[in-house]
């Protein structure tokens, strides 16, 4: 037990402020891939809902070949094929340069594009579940389009939509240890070295894994509490 | 791009598809035979068996699969009583492992589907079979698990496109399933877009005929829901109705 506390306490051979660091960028990419998926979410469910033929088309496009391909895929596409990309630019404008993308940027984009087609269709669906008379209704006391959206359709799609965009995050939460596979020192990117390192995969990887599971329960509490707080208008008594 | 590469890469990205489809496969049928006593045990009335089916679910979608996977292919060897054990040679297979990590996660997924169909099952029904004289077991065996798993089955379809989705990072534990040929193709000939464009039409495809063959077994099973032919009486009255 006390070789285990060694191994991953805080002391000056253990693994644990290398975890916690680990720990720390696994939440930014998570976090920043959500939020990105947001906004593109409601982008996305403005194109749907509101789009015209074109921006419809795109939309359902996106939507349908990211919903259906493997995450990691994905990732490796956004991460390589962005580097090449990239560096195709670059070398046209000034030859010889090599440019490295950031593991970092390519896990937030390409996760927030996965996490956004998922969003797209929560938002699509929670603002069809608006009462149109609402809408209709702010409309009649004047009030401009981006204001009847901003403070009657949102809030109410928000209440409807919240258990489906809490999950969603939950499984991006979860999708965010993938990027390890392009080398972000990540909580398993971390977990990977120790591993290495002390000859016992098994433990770091549990401790990853009780990691997550933390961050998982943590999550659920907080998003138990913001869906009673978004849905506190509709409760009975 | 040149023939012989574009040769290259459907012949090894078929040889993959043949591996992601044994994966998923052998993953599918393990899981979903493994769910059902884990969703018995999980609303089982007895507190031994409820709560560890209880802690394996919540762990196993609680973590990313791919730190179970790891666990499993990288971790287990850490200790010598599974290096000395009979498992060994599967153990230490990636493509075993695969397989083994598949079901365990995708078993814990379906166990809580499986447990809201069984609570869905309405009360009358377990009841009549117990007033007829059936035990407790015998109810679950042929009147409540028979009635929810009919319910579970449309979900099925989903349930399978997503494992085969989170199949493809296996390749992270040295299989060689489409994801793994097409990104040994891309790290030899530092070729991005052929290959891993491939791969994602392959998955794509792989969606659709599932998707395909889902509502064709659906179709088939609820044959009994078709409603018969009209008679010519409804016919006309039908009629007039328009």
């Amino acid at each position: 037990m006390s070789d285990l506390i060694g191994l991953i306490g805080f002391g000056d051979k253990g693994w644990g402020f290398a975890l916690l660091g680990g720990a720390i960028v696994t939440v930014e990419v998570a976090a920043s891939a959500y939020l990105l998926g947001l906004a593109i979410g409601l982008l996305g469910a403005a194109a749907k809902l509101r789009g015209g033929r074109i921006a419809r088309g795109i939309a359902e496009t996106y939507t349908t070949v990211v919903r259906g391909l493997p995450e990691i895929l994905l990732i490796l596409f956004v991460y390589y094929g962005g580097t090449s990309a990239v560096r195709g630019l670059a070398g046209l404008v000034a030859p010889g340069v090599t440019i490295e993308i950031d593991a970092f940027a390519a896990g937030v984009a390409a996760l927030g594009l996965i996490s956004g087609a998922y969003s797209t269709e929560v938002f699509r669906g929670a603002i069809l579940a608006v009462a149109s008379g609402q809408r209709e209704a702010a409309q009649a006391l004047g009030l401009g389009r981006w204001l009847v959206f901003r403070k009657v359709v949102l809030p109410q799609a928000l209440a409807v939509g919240m258990p489906a965009l809490g999950n969603l995050w939950l499984v991006t939460l979860k999708d965010s240890a993938l990027i390890s596979v392009v080398g972000l020192r990540d909580l398993v990117g971390i977990a990977a070295s120790g591993a290495a390192f002390s000859r016992q995969p098994f433990t770091f990887y549990m401790v990853v894994a009780l990691i997550f599971l933390t961050l998982s329960l943590v999550s659920m509490l907080a998003l138990g509490a913001m869906e009673r707080r978004l849905t506190r208008g509709r409760r009975e008594g | 791009m040149d023939a012989a590469f574009i040769q290259r890469i459907v012949g090894n990205l078929l040889d993959g598809l043949v591996v992601t489809l044994i994966v998923v496969a052998a993953s599918m049928v393990a899981g979903n035979l493994l769910a059902v006593p884990l969703a018995l045990a999980r609303i089982s009335p007895r507190r031994w068996l409820r709560w560890p089916a209880y802690v394996y679910i919540l762990f196993m979608r609680g973590t990313p699969l791919i730190v179970q996977m790891y666990m499993i292919y990288f971790g287990l060897a850490q200790f010598r009583e599974v290096r000395q054990s009979f498992l060994w040679p599967l153990l230490r297979d990636p493509v075993w492992c695969a397989i083994i990590s598949l079901s365990l996660n995708t078993a814990a997924y379906s166990a809580e589907i499986l447990r809201g169909a069984i609570q869905g099952v309405p009360k009358g029904l377990p009841e009549a079979g117990r007033s007829i004289g059936l035990r407790d077991g015998q109810v679950m065996r042929l009147i409540t698990l028979p009635l929810a798993i009919r319910q579970v089955l449309p979900s099925l379809a989903n349930e399978t496109i997503l494992l085969l989705k989170a199949s493809a990072i296996v390749f992270t534990i040295t299989v060689r399933d489409i994801m793994g040929e097409a990104n040994i193709i891309r790290a030899q000939t530092f070729r991005t877009y052929e290959p891993l464009i491939t791969a994602a039409l392959l998955y794509l495809a792989l969606t659709f005929l599932i998707t395909m063959a889902f509502r064709l077994v659906e179709k088939r099973m609820g044959r009994h829901l078709v409603r018969q032919p009209k008679t010519i009486e409804e016919e006309l009255r039908d009629l007039t109705v328009r």
